[in-house]
């Protein structure tokens, strides 16, 4: 009785005639309200710190043990040489490859530009080469690739930390997973056209030439992108193509092992980075703005879905993919060796272990998500059999190394162990058209 | 008095002993022991060390299934030969393999195997296989320590043509069905030494004399491809197969990573540099113990030794010459001064690395097609690069949650003679595709099926649902007439003019259920319970009335009438 009478009272109606006739204005009102709050989220009271949810993938247990900093450099030597050769640079690829003991592949492909601004079409063609580490004791059902693209930007040192990680990749008998080292030409195209010919899919356009040799699934890919010889800042960018985004447990690894080795990680650089290549301003990483400014540059390139750099096509076929770009050789700048180090270590991890956690953010920054679907992963693995139990929105867990067990036992038991899949399959997540609303759909 | 009881006791049991000890002499008489080493550089750089323990028995295969026929084992292993006769076993096939065989590098495998573990079995004409197999796979998985309790009805096959029965045939019903036959392949399951040691258990000199010497779990493990094998089949004791008896034959396949010294020209291995251990006798019960280099010059590579062997030959194997050299160790070692033998080593001078390997004739390659998580599809390839037509056996075994579609099934440059399907039921048989094809030479033909993948219940779920589930090794089975690339030892074994080629097992994803959901249930609908049924049944039953007015006590009646307490009734 108390509920009727209140709602025939007089005062909740002229409350809701007020609402009724203000609506318009209200409405507007609560929209900006919605922007507003949008842009308050970067700010650090209103997400958490990024954190490893993968408990088996400690970061920091691998051994840093890459220190072959020599070999980086005559490598960068050796490849200056070429210049615009592309094709003597596959040839001495080639021969590289197979002297530090890879199966040596190439890949032809062209493709059929369509018209952008005339009537004449472009036809790009060009040569891929690749060498495949085969893991010992293994049954080559997985691989992981390490991609270092070649063509008008220059790429001396990404090759060359590329080449030097295989040598010392070599030598080691710890992998439980193949490693493709690939070397495109072309862009985005060329890459596009291997993974098409690995896939079996076949594009309308990309006439893509036969694989030789191959591996298994392929599980992760880093590219690297860096054409100076000391970096300042690594910028991990992980935008792929239809927005679609990689692990984030893979990003969070990579940003806490750049920060062990000294090199801070950025999602975007500064305003001033978005004009050219070259030219970047030094974002403070802590300022508000930058963080907005991050969360608003990834929301730009995932809503158009364009490829953001040669890692984004493997994104399309469900294959975590980062691109590792070195930005940035002012004073403070680090020499490739760390950056080289912890990619070995990256690598390291990945031949063991990958995670089930979200998939879905707007981070601010490396080190912050925002939108975190509470993630669990109820996996019964052989080095740990704990099941994380869900995390509520607000905890507050700090990240980074965790208890460690000895690193031998690790290295012993990670050959043994196997690398999960990704999020789990839900067919919204492939088809995202620039007027979807990108939301998460899967909160577990 | 004592004294003479005790004579009589020792005159008793030594005519005891004189009665049965030529039983038993003879018993061991009728077994014979050989082990073999076979060492050999591969195109590549690597070497491949085969060990071969054979052991061969003269008791027919049919009667070890009356336990009282067989008294004594001697040295066969009797909890293998238990096992045989328990389930009526003819002839058993078990491969423990890590890593896949390179071929187009390292040309064929003296014994093949796939990745992971390979079981299968030829039972006798008159068991029941239905009932044995499981049986048969418990007791294995129990000797040598292996998780072979995976296999089941929906992991189990009998392939009609392709795994047909090595060895003498003892009847013959059983050229033309395969009923008698099961054939699984685990390709998840790892291998370590807890398999080895009990394989080496089985061996009559164990890891205390002979080749066993050289086995050590950590140089043997770290290496690029380590396959132990175990292989029990009928032999034919003479050239008519008028006599049959048993063989067991032990194998280990290791290939190691190329022996480089500081001279990157010059390879050099050397017993110690390989096994870290070193070679000290033969097997006393082996009649024959031998360590076989193969020294062939490889693409005009010489291959030198640092010690003279027993014996060097060149064998003719499938049409190819072979120089061997051979090491007898008996003849090397002396057992009363039990001194180790002098150290073997074998360089290869001026080797430059990668030298093209001539490629075997032929070669199978398969891999997935299509990403995503409704269709799927494998693509094989078969290389033919011989001068004439190959007729070949192709097997496939997929799971039956790939749900293949025979329609799709598409074969370009080879022809299909014959097929054989047997299609999937639902977790209890899975798919099993044979097929007859005829190679063109130098060609390449390309097999393409695609299928659809399922969805599980959630308590099917291996543990790391995420890793995805694996797809068995494709096997081609063919007689060639030449093998110049066939890595065999000499040419005591009948399946050299089998080859049997194993291609990559595949690692295919399932989409997966959100396994933290039913934990979300149970919350949600204990929340949802506990705090909403409680108030929503009382609003829905509750019937509301007007309270009745209660009679006042009588005191506030009077303090009320007086004038202390308002004039008004409370609510």
């Amino acid at each position: 009785m108390k509920l009727a009478s209140l709602l025939e009272s007089k005062r909740s109606k002229k409350l809701a005639g007020f609402l009724i006739k203000r609506r318009k204005p209200l409405g507007i009102l609560l929209y900006l309200c919605g922007l507003v709050y949008l842009g308050m989220l970067p700010r650090d009271e209103f997400n958490r710190r990024s954190f490893v949810d993968e408990n088996a993938l400690m970061v920091g247990l691998v051994r840093r043990e890459f220190r072959d900093s020599q070999s980086i450099s005559d490598y960068a030597e050796e490849l200056a040489d070429f210049g615009v050769d592309q094709e003597g640079l596959m040839v001495w690829l080639e021969a590289s490859f197979s002297r530090i003991g890879l199966e040596v592949y190439s890949q032809n492909y062209s493709a059929v530009l369509p018209a952008v601004a005339g009537p004449q079409a472009a036809s790009v063609s060009g040569r891929s080469v690749y060498g495949v580490l085969r893991a010992g004791r293994a049954s080559s059902a997985e691989s992981l690739v390490f991609s270092a693209p070649s063509g008008e930007a220059a790429n001396t040192h990404g090759l060359a930390v590329m080449l030097s990680l295989a040598k010392y990749f070599k030598s080691k008998n710890y992998w439980a997973k193949d490693i493709i080292f690939l070397v495109t030409t072309g862009g985005e195209i060329g890459v596009q056209a291997w993974i098409n010919s690995y896939m079996g899919n076949a594009v309308k356009g990309i006439n893509a030439g036969p694989l030789p040799g191959r591996s298994g699934a392929i599980q992760a890919v880093i590219n690297l992108e860096i054409d100076s010889p000391k970096i300042e800042y690594a910028r991990i960018m992980i935008e792929g193509v239809n927005g679609i985004l990689p692990n984030l447990d893979l990003v969070h690894v990579l940003t806490h092992l750049s920060e062990m080795e000294g090199i801070p990680s950025a999602l975007h650089m500064g305003w001033e980075g978005v004009r050219s290549h070259g030219r970047y301003s030094k974002p403070d990483l802590s300022d508000s703005a930058h963080k907005l400014y991050t969360v608003a540059s990834l929301m730009a390139h995932q809503a158009p879905g364009l490829p953001l750099a040669g890692h984004a096509p493997f994104l399309r076929h469900r294959i975590d993919s980062v691109t590792v770009r070195g930005v940035g050789s002012g004073p403070t700048a680090k020499p490739l060796l760390n950056l080289a180090r912890y990619l070995a270590v990256l690598l390291a991890e990945k031949t063991c272990i990958f995670s089930v956690s979200s998939a879905f953010c707007l981070p601010p920054g490396p080190w912050r998500v925002v939108f975190e679907a509470s993630t669990i992963s109820w996996r019964d693995s052989t080095i740990q059999s704990s099941s994380t139990m869900p995390r509520l929105a607000g905890d507050s867990s700090p990240s980074g190394c965790s208890c460690l067990p000895s690193a031998s036992y690790w290295l012993h038991s990670c050959w043994r162990a196997y690398l999960s899949g990704c999020w789990q399959e839900d067919s919204e997540w492939q088809l995202l058209s620039a007027q979807e609303v990108v939301t998460p759909v899967n909160s577990r | 008095m004592a004294a003479r009881r005790w004579d009589w006791v020792q005159l008793l049991t030594a005519v005891f002993l004189h009665l049965t000890l030529p039983c038993m002499c003879q018993g061991r008489a009728e077994q014979s022991y050989s082990e073999a080493l076979f060492m050999k550089f591969l195109a590549d750089g690597r070497v491949s060390a085969t060990f071969d323990f054979s052991t061969v028995w003269s008791v027919h295969p049919l009667l070890f299934s009356n336990p009282g026929n067989v008294q004594h084992y001697g040295i066969f292993p009797k909890s293998l030969a238990e096992v045989v006769a328990h389930y009526h076993v003819q002839e058993l096939h078990l491969t423990l393999t890590q890593g896949q065989w390179r071929t187009r590098v390292w040309g064929y495998p003296a014994h093949p195997a796939p990745p992971g573990a390979e079981l299968w079995a030829w039972f006798l004409p008159e068991a029941d296989s239905e009932k044995e197999w499981p049986g048969l796979v418990d007791a294995m998985s129990g000797l040598l320590g292996a998780h072979l309790n995976a296999i089941d009805s929906a992991s189990s096959f009998q392939p009609l043509v392709s795994f047909r029965p090595n060895g003498a045939i003892l009847s013959k019903d059983m050229s033309n069905s395969s009923a008698l036959l099961r054939y699984a392949a685990l390709p998840r399951e790892t291998v370590c030494t807890e398999n080895f040691t009990p394989w080496t258990k089985l061996l009559p000199c164990g890891t205390a004399a002979g080749l066993g010497e050289l086995f050590e779990a950590e140089s043997l493990y770290d290496c690029d491809y380590h396959s132990l094998g175990l292989h029990f089949t009928p032999h034919c004791l003479d050239d008519g197969c008028g006599q049959v008896g048993v063989r067991l034959s032990l194998t280990l396949t290791v290939v190691f990573p190329p022996p480089v010294t500081s001279n990157p020209s010059i390879l050099e291995w050397s017993l110690k540099s390989l096994f870290h251990r070193p070679l000290t006798s033969a097997c006393p019960l082996a009649f024959s113990s031998t360590v076989t280099v193969e020294t062939n010059s490889i693409d005009g590579v010489q291959v030198s030794l640092s010690q003279t062997p027993s014996l060097t030959g060149t064998v003719e194997v499938a049409g190819r010459r072979r120089d061997r050299a051979v090491f007898d160790l008996h003849s090397l070692t002396n057992s009363t001064t039990s001194k180790p033998l002098p150290p073997l080593s074998v360089s290869s001078s001026s080797w430059a690395y990668h030298i093209m390997p001539e490629q075997p004739e032929l070669l199978v390659s398969r891999h997935l097609v299509g990403s995503g998580h409704d269709w799927g599809g494998l693509a094989t390839e078969i290389t033919n690069s011989a001068p004439h037509t190959v007729e070949v056996l192709y097997l496939e075994m997929v799971p039956w949650f790939f749900r293949l579609y025979l329609h799709t099934l598409s074969v370009s440059q080879a022809t299909v003679l014959s097929q054989h399907y047997v299609p999937a039921k639902d977790r209890r048989r899975a798919h099993m595709l044979e097929l007859r094809l005829s190679l063109p030479p130098l060609s390449t033909s390309y097999l393409s099926l695609q299928f659809r993948r399922a969805h599980l219940k959630w308590t099917e779920h291996k543990p790391d649902a995420h890793h995805g589930f694996y797809i068995n090794s494709a096997v081609i089975t063919t007689v060639l007439s030449e093998c110049p690339n066939c890595t065999s030892l000499a040419a005591q074994d009948q399946d050299l003019a089998v080859l049997r080629l194993y291609s990559e097992p595949l690692l295919v994803s399932l989409p997966t259920p959100d396994f933290s959901m039913p934990y979300n249930v149970i919350c949600f609908v204990c929340t949802v319970i506990a705090i909403a049924f409680g108030s929503v049944f009382n609003l829905t039953t509750r019937t509301l009335q007007p309270a009745a007015a209660a009679k006042e006590k009588l005191l506030t009646r009077i303090l009320r009438r007086i004038g202390v307490l308002s004039k008004q009734k409370s609510d």
